[in-house]
Parts: C-alpha cells; sequence; structure tokens
C-alpha cells in the first residue's frame, strides 16, 4: 500500500487511459449486473409451476360441428367417448389453456363497474379440479349442480366460481381465506361467488403480470371450436394421445387444429425467454472476454512503455514483489473506481427498468457479488503483465534511453 | 567500503561467449571520489551495473560495507540498493508523472520511514540541490540541469554510503555540467564516496583516482588520459 498514493498521483496525471479503462469497467459492471438480475427473472418465471400436471396431460383443439343448438349434446358425446378411453384420467372442455398464447382477459372487480384487478377467464365443467391437477386449498369444489352450457360468454351468467390463490390474497390481503364466498363482479358485472381457492393455475400469457391472477367458471362453452385438456394415466400421455385423436378422427367432419402437450406448449411459451437468455449470456460474456483483455492489454501496453521507469524503480530499491504489487494494486485502484463508478450506473438503471418494464430491481448480493467478480478479473488479467514487470532487470535503467 | 577481488563478466548466449570485463581486483574507500573512463563498448557500464547491484558478476568476490553481496536475493540486494547506493543516470530517469518531492519520495517509500521523516529527507535533499521553492514542479517543467540536480536529490535523500553516477553530465552542456560537478563535489566533500563514469577528460581529472577500462581490462593507470577517451 506504500506506492497508493504515487499511484493515484499517476493516474490523475495521465488522465485519458486510466479513464477509458475506468469507463469500460463501469459499463461491463452495469450492464453485466442488469443482465444477470434478468437472466434470474428469467429463469425463475420458467420454472413457475403451471398449477397443471405438466406430465401427463396434453390438449386438443377441436371443432363441433352442427347446428349450434346441438353442439351441447356433440360436446356430450366426445366426452363420454373419450373419457371411456383406457389410457385416460379425465376430460374437461376449456374456453383456453394455460400458457397457449389465447384466451380471455376479465376485470375482477370487489363492486360493479369499479376496477380492481385484472385476470384470465376460464370457463370449464366440475372436473377441472380432478383432471388438471389442481390444489384446492380453501372453499368447496365445483359440483355438477354449478356447471351451465352456453354457446358461448358464460362470462355473461352469474355463478359460483373457483380462483387462484393470487387472486384471494388480492382480495382479501390480511386473510386471503377469507375470499371464499365473496362477491366479484367480471368485466359484464355480473356477481360471481367465489366457492374456492386452487394454490396454483396459470393465465394463458405467461409474461402478463396477471398470469397468477385467474378465474375458473363452471361453464361448458359450446361453441363450433372447443379445447379438450386431457389427462393421462401417469405414464401413459403418448398412448392417450394417439387413442384421443383416433377416437375424434372417427367423427365426420372432424378437424384437429392442435394436439399439444403440456410439456411442449411451456416450453413453446418460453422459447423467446430462453433466446433472450442465450443471447444476455452471449453480451455478458463478451463484455467481460473484452474487459478482461482490455485490461491485460492495458497493462502490457503500459508495462512496455514503462520498463525504463521499472527498472529505474528497480534500480533504487523496489523488489520483484513490490514491482508486481505495483501494477496489481494500480488495477486495483482503476477496477475499484470503475466499479463504484458501475454500482452507481447499475443502480440507476436498475431503477428506470423497474419502473418502465417492471423487473425486479438488481439485489444488493448481485452487485456486491459482481463487483467482486470483475475484480477478480481485473486482478487475473493484471497478473501476467505485472509478472513481466517484475522481471524488468534494473540494468535497464543504465542504458541509453 | 567496495572490494572487488577477481571480479569478471561473462555474457552467455546459445552459441556465442563475450567477456565484457576480464578478471580484476579494486578496492575504493569510503569517501573517495573515483572516475570510470574508457571508450564506447569497454565495458564502463558492466562495471557500474555490477558495482551497483543491478547486475551479477560472474566470476569473483564483492564486498560492499564488508558484506559478500554476490549470493544476495534479489529481494535483499534490492535492500541493498535502496539504503546503501545512490544512482544518478544520464538520461535522469524522473518520473514524468510524478512531482519533484514525489520523484525523491519515491526510493524513500521502500523503507521504514515515517512520513514526517521522509519529509525532513525530501526537503533537506532539495535544499541541497537548490530546488527547495520548487517541489511541486513537474520533470518537463525544468531544465536538463534542473532535472539532473533532482536525480541528484533522489540519489542523496536516502543517505546512501556510495553514489554510482553513470555520465551524470553526458546530456547537459558544459555551464550545467559544471554545477552538477561542484554539487558531486559537495556531496563527496561531506562523507559519500562517488564513483562516476564519464567521457570528460576534465571531469576526471576532479576525482581523486581515475580507473580506466579498455576492451573489457580495468586498470588503474591511465598515463595518457586524452587516448583513453574516445
Amino acid at each position: 500500500m506504500k506506492d497508493l498514493a504515487p499511484i493515484i498521483k499517476t493516474l490523475l496525471k495521465a488522465k485519458a487511459s486510466p479513464f477509458l479503462l475506468i469507463l469500460q469497467i463501469a459499463i461491463t459492471f452495469m450492464v453485466m449486473v442488469n443482465a444477470v438480475n434478468m437472466l434470474s427473472e428469467r429463469s425463475k418465471n420458467m420454472a413457475r409451476p403451471i398449477g397443471v400436471d405438466e406430465t401427463n396431460s396434453f390438449y386438443i383443439q377441436t371443432n363441433l360441428q352442427g347446428e349450434s343448438n346441438a353442439l351441447g349434446a356433440r360436446l356430450d358425446e366426445d366426452l363420454v367417448r373419450l373419457r371411456a378411453l383406457p389410457s385416460v384420467q379425465g376430460v374437461t372442455p376449456m374456453s383456453a389453456i394455460p400458457l397457449e398464447a389465447w384466451g380471455r382477459a376479465t376485470l375482477i372487480n370487489k363492486e360493479p363497474a369499479k376496477v380492481f384487478e385484472y385476470g384470465a377467464y376460464f370457463a370449464v365443467d366440475e372436473s377441472v379440479v380432478e383432471v388438471l391437477g389442481l390444489n384446492l386449498i380453501a372453499g368447496e369444489n365445483l359440483s355438477v349442480e354449478d356447471v351451465y352450457t352456453l354457446p358461448m360468454d358464460g362470462i355473461d351468467l352469474s355463478t359460483n366460481i373457483l380462483i387462484t390463490k393470487a387472486v384471494a390474497q388480492s382480495l382479501s390481503p390480511d386473510d386471503w381465506q377469507q375470499a371464499v364466498g365473496m362477491t366479484v363482479y367480471l368485466s359484464n358485472d355480473k356477481p360471481q361467488q367465489v366457492k374456492g381457492v386452487v394454490e396454483t393455475m396459470q393465465g394463458p400469457w405467461p409474461l402478463w403480470y396477471g398470469v397468477e391472477f385467474n378465474v375458473i367458471s363452471p361453464l361448458r362453452e359450446a361453441y363450433n371450436e372447443v379445447r379438450y385438456f386431457v389427462r393421462a394415466k401417469p405414464g401413459l400421455r403418448d398412448e392417450a394421445m394417439e387413442q384421443v385423436l383416433e377416437a375424434l378422427l372417427k367423427t365426420p367432419g372432424r378437424m384437429i387444429e392442435k394436439a399439444k402437450t403440456i410439456e411442449t406448449l411451456k416450453f413453446e411459451a418460453y422459447q423467446s425467454d430462453r433466446a433472450t437468455s442465450k443471447l444476455l449470456i452471449g453480451v455478458c460474456l463478451g463484455l467481460l472476454i473484452v474487459t478482461g483483455l482490455g485490461i491485460y492489454g492495458q497493462a502490457r501496453f503500459s508495462v512496455n512503455r514503462r520498463k525504463r521507469q521499472i527498472g529505474t524503480r528497480r534500480a533504487l530499491g523496489a523488489s520483484k514483489g513490490q514491482v508486481m504489487r505495483f501494477f496489481m494494486l494500480e488495477n486495483a485502484v482503476v477496477s475499484l473506481t470503475g466499479l463504484v463508478i458501475g454500482f452507481i450506473a447499475a443502480l440507476s438503471l436498475s431503477e428506470q427498468f423497474s419502473q418502465h418494464f417492471g423487473l425486479t430491481p438488481v439485489p444488493l448480493p448481485y452487485l456486491l457479488s459482481g463487483m467482486a467478480a470483475l475484480f477478480v478479473l481485473g486482478q487475473l488479467s493484471v497478473s501476467y503483465p505485472a509478472l513481466q514487470a517484475s522481471r524488468v532487470e534494473p540494468a535497464i535503467a543504465t542504458r541509453s534511453a | 567500503m567496495l572490494k572487488m577481488t577477481g571480479l569478471a563478466k561473462v555474457y552467455l548466449t546459445s552459441d556465442v561467449k563475450t567477456q565484457a570485463l576480464q578478471p580484476f581486483n579494486l578496492s575504493i574507500e569510503q569517501g573517495e571520489f573515483v572516475a570510470v573512463i574508457g571508450p564506447s563498448g569497454s565495458g564502463k557500464t558492466t562495471f557500474l551495473n555490477i558495482a551497483g547491484l543491478l547486475e551479477n558478476h560472474s566470476e569473483g568476490v564483492y564486498e560492499l560495507d564488508g558484506k559478500d553481496v554476490s549470493t544476495l536475493s534479489d529481494k535483499h540486494k534490492s535492500a541493498y540498493r535502496n539504503e546503501k547506493i545512490g544512482f544518478v543516470f544520464q538520461s535522469f530517469n524522473l518520473i514524468p508523472e510524478l512531482n519533484l518531492y514525489d520523484n525523491i519520495d519515491m526510493p524513500l517509500r521502500y523503507r521504514k520511514f515515517t512520513a514526517k521523516e521522509r519529509d525532513e529527507r525530501i526537503m533537506k535533499a532539495l535544499e541541497q540541490v537548490g530546488l527547495a521553492g520548487r517541489k511541486n514542479h513537474y520533470p518537463t517543467q525544468l531544465s536538463g540541469g534542473q532535472q539532473q540536480r533532482v536525480a541528484i536529490a533522489r540519489a542523496i535523500a536516502g543517505s546512501p554510503s556510495v553514489i554510482f553516477a553513470d555520465e551524470p553530465t553526458g546530456n547537459l552542456d558544459s555551464k550545467m555540467a559544471q554545477g552538477i560537478m561542484s554539487l558531486l563535489q559537495d556531496i563527496n566533500a561531506s562523507g559519500t564516496s562517488i564513483i562516476m563514469v564519464t567521457h570528460d577528460n576534465e571531469q576526471a581529472q576532479q576525482a581523486q583516482r581515475i580507473v580506466q577500462i579498455k576492451d573489457g581490462v580495468l586498470s588503474e593507470d591511465a598515463p595518457i588520459l586524452a587516448q583513453a577517451i574516445a
């Protein structure tokens, strides 16, 4: 540390070269910690449970044929046929599928026409909890008596409903279980009675803030397009899918729009997130490599430029170790300055991301870990040039300039 | 103070052996002012590097202040250079980014002096060379002669036993050169040994002893100085 004061004076005198390196370290740190924070957020999002049996389930999007007043009967025929298949554990019609990126958004209001919360609306039948594998954590399950069959827009009807825990917590922040029995108003302001609460069931749009805010209504929508959510018996998903498709295609005029496992659906839902994550990792690695090489190059150049000065220091009494420590300390000063500036810049950027994109602010441990990582990178990058500096012979001081 | 017995220097490359200095004996007592003369490439700088512990010799024994320094580690040699030896280089070798005060302070920082003690030594050295009022100036703001005075101040601030001066006036005009020689004489008068490599016949005559090196052979008998100097 004896060299600290002269190093700071030298850096202040030199200005341009250390300033550029400080700037590079600051920018790298700012981008890196925010990118890592984004990666972590995305990773957490992708790891969230959908709430359904992902392994054994799939869905089919198909058509119902006939006059509108006959579609209810067509729906029943399909359900009876599919539920009878040996590999199928259960089937429910759904107006939308979690993470499918298609569905119906709704207001969830405590009072009519007073906007309280946004969520997604699922029209299903009474078997939804069992078929999807939902976890009912409060209240009662839907029953056959709760179910209505309508051509479409079941939301216009007053029914008993299930809600997710996230909705319950929003409706009754002090004690979410008190949400059971509450009356809520959806987009059409029709009163809906909360009959039960399920732990999790994600909505259709994975990146939407309201992905966990969902209302499940016992309404079979017998329209000319229908989605069947099928849960196979454990380990028989692919077999069940084949049997279901075969059974459905026995109906003349049947069209299968989609047939997809929930695992595939989830994989596809986060495809852009994965691509972005890979890009962010690439950017981070690139920045780290460029910064490491920048520090190395600058240190190497500095050693070559100052060989005579290093020789003079050696001649005047600096040992090899002291010369090496001089360069390591010089880098430490530059790195720490860059990291302090980067710390402030990273906080500012994080705040902007938080305000404009709803991202979680970068946590302090990320900032501290990032600082430590870049500091170590700096020291590693400068170690070889510093070693070379320590090997400069003191006799170079007497050579002609 | 300085005793070299059978000292020699050989440079070895993969297929070439160069005898830079033939074996020689030399003793210099504390307080002596010795001039080392010889033509270019004769081995003067090699001698200075070995005597100043900047380079290792190949053969012989070198004792400095009664201690054999041949086998010292790099760390100990560095400490020896720092405490017992002062250097004055032809090109001054000041650090341009540091002001005069910090340039003189640099070698002192490697020793266990307190800040106050360092300050006293720096200011005393600057006063001795007549530059106390310019301690905050940078080397580029000074003339060549003034820069060499700073280098001398840096050399004497640590109170060394001996100062090795490598062509100290080589880059200066005659007036500035004489000023530097006077300064070295004054320092020598206070008891510090000075070993000065020079091309200048007149300056060599101001030393108490003259050592001549020619083709790697060191001798003290230099009857015709003008011939020895290229």
